[in-house]
């Protein structure tokens, strides 16, 4: 199989799964895949969240937040250590995206393609328009996103390197000196 | 036990004992043990061994379940020390939580403790500075407390002592306000601490901004390798405990240092309900604890006491050590023990921005934390309306910046290629405050913990004097970072309780009367003079710097004045 054959194989399965109808997404009687002791997410919620999160850091030529997990991440901080009313807002908000989605693309998050995904989450993002829940949901959901995605091994190890023993300061580093891919770059 | 056995009693006497292993508690046992007296260290919390005892030294962030943030059920558990900066994921094992130890705060205080062998000085932020003639005779000169029995040039070698031994890095900076030390290389300011520091010496003459100084190793020397420890690796993770024993803890230092003297013995899990006083020889005879699991309380004795507890569990101890000759607390005949408790003014900070210096940034971290600015107000004469001063750290940083409002690829692509945002400045004011009979601690009348103490009651607020310093502080530096040419300047009042500086300070005092002060200059208890206090307790006034140092001094130079009076047969 030649590359192009192989992208147009690709291409053909996505769409058929873009086709697909909603109920191929796990079912939403499901409990997520995370023991959650205050948050009632589902599985099919679940799936929604790391849409969200990876259209909101998506894979390119570099992992994704799906790739890391990070919607689990998001899950866990928001169950842990989050208010009751931030954890309220971000599970009616959870809700109101599919309204949304269905209102703009007549189906459900899930069901949309990647560039509705992003049409829809970049309108969050403007603010107007949408329900105060969906965005308070989008902006936790957002800055949870970055800060797992900033904090996972992935990213401490091979993009921003996390350096647990520096064994030096210097007050005066010159700013062309720094490469943040290197191990030394003196940043964290 | 209706037949004492000699024997029992006999196991159960040293020459020495200390209460408590914490900063003071950890100099007292490496002090006595060095002068050869057999001696017992109790600890009220668990055992905290170096290096051993660190579980989360060597966990990288990924590594932290919430990303070192607190879980809510943690905060809502426990507000008082949720308030604590260093109370996070990576740090929590180290402090005591709320309601493991209640007390009663008749007016909102934050009691920030640490109970395992090492105490606080695991977790402490490390700066040592050490106090000048200014700050001894501060008392005396603005009519406040009462005035110290002792002067710069009493502690001055004491100081020495403790510097060498435990490792302070530091620049000679030549200024009398605060004295230079015995200093291992300082850690350099930055790039815009270092402008700073030019900027205030052009414009503000009298007014200095210095590397801070810490105890950290910046370059050992064979005493300090002789201990176990070796350099500073700049973590900056120290709250969890340093593998290197980079920076200095009882921990790393002073116990272990004891520990192969063979005089010591360590007891954990210990707390200490009284200090046994015998009338007919007029001293005390050592210490009833009860331990913290089995509830068996077992008596211990000795010529000679050290009360290390910290600042207000002191007090706690001593007005509990009550006798048919002290009703009151052992030593506390007139009746101001527990009184005149002071603490640091940590609840103002300043932010900025600079513009300047775009082209460079820091590699690395700086464990000294920046730069440090000793108190210039009031400091050779009485110049506002106020009375003393403030200190203030500095603090310049240089971000990473993303793009903010995006999403999808490019807004990847910013957090993979963040850019460089403008330096911050940080400043937080450290206030001395003016120890007052009205701010006390004293024994809840009924209420008391498990192990049989009296809760502590703790009564202490700021003044009209600490508002108007505070304003001060805000009003100088706004202006100070204005003629930096700084710009987005910011004040913030935290609003704070007295408490969270973990500075609290003095109701066991020094003085030279004992009508109106408990310890002697030797830090003996006037009427009492074989227990000596050598921790935050004995304080008389706080000034600005931060304490831990001056403890050091004042208990090695303590153990020195005990061991040589025992010998003489004097009055120990």
């Amino acid at each position: 199989m030649n590359r192009r054959t192989a992208l147009k194989t690709f291409a053909l399965v996505a769409g058929a799964a873009a086709l697909l109808p909603a109920c191929s997404h796990p079912p939403a009687e499901l409990p997520a895949s995370v023991p959650l002791r205050h948050l009632a997410v589902n599985a099919r919620q679940e799936k929604t969240l790391a849409e969200v999160c990876e259209t909101i850091l998506p894979k390119t030529d570099t992992p994704g937040a799906k790739d890391l997990s990070v919607h689990l991440y998001v899950l866990k901080m928001l169950d842990d250590c989050s208010s009751p009313d931030e954890q309220r807002a971000f599970q009616a908000g959870l809700g109101q995206l599919d309204e949304a989605a269905q209102q703009r693309h007549a189906q459900p998050f899930l069901g949309c393609s990647p560039a509705q995904r992003l049409a829809l989450l970049q309108g969050v993002e403007q603010g107007k328009g949408f329900p105060s829940d969906l965005v308070s949901f989008y902006k936790t959901a957002k800055r949870l996103t970055v800060s797992g995605y900033t904090g996972s091994k992935y990213f401490l190890t091979q993009q921003i390197v996390y350096e647990l023993v520096p064994s030096r300061y210097n007050g005066y580093f010159p700013i062309k000196d720094v490469n943040l891919s290197k191990s030394h770059h003196g940043q964290s | 036990m209706a037949n004492l056995n000699i024997d029992s009693v006999k196991a159960r006497t040293y020459d020495a004992i200390v209460i408590g292993s914490g900063m003071a508690g950890g100099w007292a046992a490496k002090e006595l043990t060095g002068k050869g007296l057999k001696t017992l260290v109790v600890e009220r919390g668990r055992d905290v061994q170096h290096i051993k005892d660190y579980p989360t030294t060597n966990m990288m962030p990924w590594e932290f379940p919430h990303g070192g943030a607190l879980p809510l059920d943690v905060k809502e558990a426990n507000p008082v020390v949720s308030r604590c900066y260093a109370f996070r994921e990576d740090a929590m094992h180290f402090f005591v939580k709320d309601a493991e130890h209640p007390y009663v705060q008749e007016k909102p205080f934050d009691w920030i403790r640490g109970y395992q062998v090492g105490g606080k000085s695991l977790m402490w932020a490390r700066q040592t500075q050490r106090w000048s003639s200014f700050d001894f005779e501060g008392p005396a000169r603005d009519g406040f407390a009462v005035d110290w029995p002792i002067r710069y040039q009493d502690v001055a070698p004491w100081y020495s002592y403790v510097e060498k031994f435990a490792g302070i890095s530091g620049h000679a900076d030549g200024l009398a306000e605060l004295p230079d030390g015995e200093f291992l290389p300082a850690y350099p300011l930055n790039a815009v601490e270092d402008y700073f520091r030019q900027q205030v010496k052009q414009k503000y003459p009298g007014r200095h901004v210095i590397s801070a100084r810490c105890a950290h190793l910046s370059k050992p020397n064979p005493v300090h390798y002789e201990q176990g420890r070796v350099q500073c690796q700049n973590r900056v993770l120290c709250q969890r405990g340093c593998p290197f024993g980079g920076y200095f803890s009882s921990n790393s230092t002073t116990l272990p240092w004891a520990q192969k003297s063979g005089l010591l013995t360590l007891k954990p899990n210990q707390v200490v309900q009284s200090i046994l006083y015998d009338e007919q020889q007029q001293r005390a005879t050592g210490i009833r604890v009860v331990d913290t699991h089995t509830k068996a309380t077992t008596e211990y004795y000795a010529r000679i006491v050290f009360v290390n507890a910290g600042a207000l569990n002191t007090n706690l101890l001593l007005l509990n050590s009550t006798s048919h000759r002290f009703p009151q607390g052992l030593g506390n005949d007139n009746g101001l023990m527990g009184k005149f408790v002071g603490f640091h003014n940590y609840s103002a900070r300043i932010s900025a921005e600079y513009d300047g210096a775009k082209d460079l940034t820091t590699d690395g971290r700086n464990p000294a934390g920046g730069g440090y600015i000793p108190r210039f107000r009031n400091v050779f004469k009485q110049e506002t309306n106020f009375l003393r001063g403030y200190a203030a750290g500095l603090e310049a940083h240089r971000g990473l910046d993303h793009t903010e409002h995006a999403i999808g690829n490019g807004f990847k692509d910013s957090i993979l290629h963040p850019k460089f945002g403008p330096w911050t400045v940080g400043s937080h004011m450290m206030g001395e405050t003016i120890p007052k009979e009205t701010n006390y601690v004293r024994l809840d009348p009924t209420r008391k913990d498990e192990w049989g103490m009296p809760l502590l009651n703790i009564s202490v607020a700021y003044d009209d004097n600490d508002a108007k310093m505070k304003q001060d502080y805000f009003d100088q530096f706004s202006e100070m970072f204005t003629q930096a040419g700084f710009t987005n300047i910011k004040t913030q009042d935290s609003g704070q309780a007295p408490g969270l500086d973990i500075h609290e300070m003095g109701g066991v005092r020094m003085g030279r009367d004992p009508k109106t002060s408990l310890l002697n200059e030797w830090n003996q208890l006037h009427a009492c003079p074989n227990v000596f206090v050598t921790d935050g307790a004995c304080m008389t006034s706080t000034s600005t710097q931060n304490p831990s140092l001056t403890y050091m001094a004042l208990t090695a130079r303590a153990v020195d004045y005990a061991v040589k009076a025992a010998a003489r047969g004097g009055v120990v």
